[in-house]
C-alpha cells in the first residue's frame, strides 16, 4: 500500500515509529494526483514542490498567503491573498501543509460542485455522478486518497452533503467554533470551516487543531474545547425524526440509516422517534437569509482593490445576488428577511425542545445517493432541495457529523448525527464507536 | 408556476441596485426563476411569527471587545498588489464625476 492511502492517525503513527517521513507521503500523494486528477478534476491549483508538513487538501475559498485563491469563481481568477486564513495558520503550526486548493461550487453557492467556474468535479465512486458540494473537491480528494485529509466549509450542507455522496467523514462544527477569518465570506451568519477525513478519529484530531477563539473573528466562540474521549461513548438517547425519514427519502437510504441506528441501539443507546419542524420551512428560511447575506457579501467585488469586475460573476452568483438584493430592498424587507429571521428563531427553539428529549439526532444526510452530473442545471433551488435535511441544523448553528453507513447500488450512503450547541465531542465519540463496529469508511472507490 | 412576484421592470431595477449588467435574455430568465423562488418561500406565511423575535445571529454574543492594541499591519505593497490600478500607493478608482 502506498502512503497516500493512510489515514492521518496512521500516518502520524508511522512517522513516530520512523517507518517513513512526511516527504515520502507527499511523493505518494503527488503520484496519485498525477494519475487520478485528470479523471476527477479535484483541484483548482496544485502545489508542485513537496513541503515539510503532512499533506492535506483545502477548499479554494480559504485564503492562502501568496498562493492563488479563487473560490472557483472567475471574479477571483487572479487573486493572490497577502495573508493566511486562521485555519491554514493553525494547521501550519501543527506541521501540516496544503498540497492543493480544491474545486467547489463558485463562491460555495451550490450542492453539486458543477457550478464551479472551472468545471465540475466528478465523484470517485462513479465518474458520471456529482461529488456533492460545495466542498466537492475536498470530498473527492479524500475519497480518492489524493491526500491524508481535507478542509471544507459549510454554510448549509457543504461539508456533510459531499462527505455523504463521496463516502467519507465530515464534521460541520458549531457556528463560531472554528474561525472564519480568511474564509471568503458567503453567508456570514452560517459559514463554518470543518474537517473532511477518512475516519472519525482523524476528524477529531483536525477539529482539535482548528477549533478555538480567534481575535480576528469576533463571532468565534471563547468557550473551552471539551476533551474528546474516543475510547468510550456514554449511553445516549438517540432521536430519529420522522420528518427526516419520510416518503421523499430513497428507500435504500432509509434502510441503511435504520440499520445503523439498530447497530447503535445494540451498543446500549436508546432509540426514540421524535418530531421536528418540517424541513420545507427551513428551505424557505435558508433561501431568503442566504441570498440576502450573499448579496451583501458579494457587494464588495468591484474589481478595484482585488479581483475582477462584476461582469465576471457566473449565473448562479448573479441569481443569488438578485434575489438577496430584492428581499433586502425597501418595501420587501419585512415580508421576506424579517419574516425568515423570525422563523429562524422558531427552528432554533424547536431544536432546543428536541434536545430536552434526546442527546443526539440521527437521520440521512441526503435523501438519496449521488445523482448524475447535470442534475443541478435549470433548477434555481437545486441546492436547497438537496440540502433539505441539513439546512435546519445549519440555520440553528448546530454541529453535525456525516459518517458512511453503507452502500446502495455501489454508491455511498451517509448518515448525519446532529447534536446541541457545542456537542462536537459527543458526535465524534458516537461516530467513532460506529466506525469501530463497521468498515464502510474503509471501502475505497475503484479508480 | 409563472405567478409574477416580480415584473420585468422590477427585475431590471434590482439588477441596477446590485450593479449587475444583465442582458435581455438574463432579465427574462431571472424574472421567471426569481418569481418561482419567491413563490416557494411564501410557505413561511403558514407560520405564526407574531410572538417570535428575529434571530440575526445564532450565538448569544452581544458586544465583543478586544484590547486596544495594534498588530503589525500588511505593508502598502501587500495591500495593493492585487489592485487593477494603483497611483502613488492609492487604489485608482473610476471617475464618478465630470469636471
Amino acid at each position: 500500500m502506498t502512503l497516500n492511502y493512510l489515514s492521518l492517525s496512521e500516518a502520524l503513527k508511522g512517522i513516530k515509529e520512523k517507518k517513513f517521513s512526511s516527504p515520502d507521503i507527499w511523493r505518494d500523494c503527488q503520484k496519485r494526483i498525477a494519475e487520478i486528477e485528470p479523471q476527477i478534476h479535484t483541484f483548482v491549483s496544485i502545489v508542485d514542490e513537496p513541503q515539510i508538513g503532512l499533506p492535506y487538501a483545502i477548499k479554494d475559498n480559504f485564503c492562502t498567503k501568496n498562493w492563488r485563491t479563487t473560490a472557483s469563481a472567475k471574479v477571483l481568477d487572479n487573486f493572490i491573498p497577502p495573508y493566511n486564513a486562521t485555519v491554514v495558520e493553525k494547521l501550519s503550526q501543527a506541521n501540516c501543509s496544503f498540497l492543493g486548493k480544491t474545486n467547489m461550487d463558485a463562491w460555495a453557492h451550490g450542492s453539486s460542485t458543477e457550478t464551479s467556474d472551472y468545471g465540475p468535479t466528478k465523484n470517485p465512486w462513479d465518474l458520471n455522478r456529482l461529488p456533492g458540494g460545495s466542498s466537492g473537491g475536498s470530498a473527492a480528494a479524500v475519497a480518492a486518497d489524493l491526500c491524508l485529509f481535507a478542509i471544507g466549509s459549510e454554510t448549509a450542507g457543504s461539508i456533510r452533503i459531499p462527505a455523504s455522496w463521496c463516502g467519507i467523514t465530515g464534521l460541520k462544527p458549531t457556528y463560531g467554533r472554528v474561525s472564519r477569518y480568511g474564509l471568503i465570506a458567503m453567508a456570514s451568519s452560517f459559514d463554518c470551516p470543518g474537517p473532511m477525513t477518512k475516519t472519525v478519529e482523524d476528524a477529531a484530531l483536525i477539529y482539535e487543531i482548528i477549533a478555538g477563539h480567534d481575535v480576528h473573528d469576533a463571532t468565534s466562540l471563547s468557550e473551552n474545547i471539551k476533551p474528546i474521549n474516543l475510547k468510550s461513548c456514554p449511553s445516549l438517547r438517540i432521536g430519529l425524526p420522522k420528518e427526516y425519514l419520510g416518503e421523499n427519502i430513497e428507500k435504500s437510504v432509509k434502510t441503511k440509516i435504520l440499520e445503523a441506528a439498530k447497530l447503535l441501539e445494540k451498543q446500549g443507546h436508546h432509540l426514540q422517534e421524535i418530531s421536528l419542524f418540517d424541513p420545507k420551512f427551513a428551505i424557505a428560511v435558508y433561501t431568503i437569509l442566504q441570498r440576502a447575506e450573499v448579496s451583501s457579501n458579494l457587494g464588495r467585488y468591484d474589481g478595484i482593490r482585488y479581483g475582477r469586475n462584476r461582469a465576471f460573476f457566473g449565473e448562479e452568483a448573479k441569481r443569488r445576488i438578485m434575489l438577496g438584493t430584492y428581499t433586502l430592498s425597501a418595501g420587501y424587507y419585512d415580508a421576506y428577511y424579517l419574516k425568515a429571521q423570525k422563523v429562524r428563531t422558531a427552528i432554533m427553539e424547536d431544536f432546543k425542545r428536541a434536545f430536552q428529549e434526546v442527546d443526539v439526532i440521527l437521520g440521512p444526510t441526503s435523501p438519496h445517493t449521488a445523482p448524475l452530473i447535470g442534475s443541478s442545471f435549470n433548477n434555481p433551488m437545486y441546492g436547497e432541495i438537496e440540502d433539505s435535511l441539513v439546512e435546519p441544523s445549519s440555520i440553528a448553528g448546530l454541529p453535525g457529523l456525516n459518517i458512511p453507513v453503507g452502500f446502495a447500488d455501489n454508491l455511498p450512503v451517509g448518515m448525519q448525527i446532529i447534536g446541541p450547541w457545542l456537542s462536537e465531542e459527543r458526535l465524534l465519540e458516537l461516530g467513532h464507536q460506529f466506525q469501530q463496529l463497521t468498515d464502510f469508511h474503509l471501502q475505497r472507490p475503484k479508480l | 408556476m409563472t405567478t409574477s412576484f416580480l415584473t420585468v421592470d422590477e427585475t431590471k431595477h434590482i439588477a441596477t441596485l446590485a450593479k449587475l449588467d444583465l442582458d435581455e435574455k438574463e432579465i427574462q430568465k431571472f424574472q421567471k426563476q426569481l418569481s418561482e423562488t419567491l413563490g416557494y418561500v411564501q410557505i413561511l406565511e403558514q407560520i405564526d411569527t407574531v410572538k417570535l423575535k428575529p434571530t440575526c445571529h445564532v450565538s448569544d454574543k452581544t458586544n465583543v471587545y478586544r484590547k486596544d492594541e495594534t498588530e503589525t499591519p500588511l505593508t502598502v505593497n501587500e495591500t495593493t498588489k492585487n489592485a487593477a490600478q494603483i497611483q502613488n500607493n492609492y487604489f485608482a478608482v473610476p471617475s464618478i464625476s465630470t469636471k
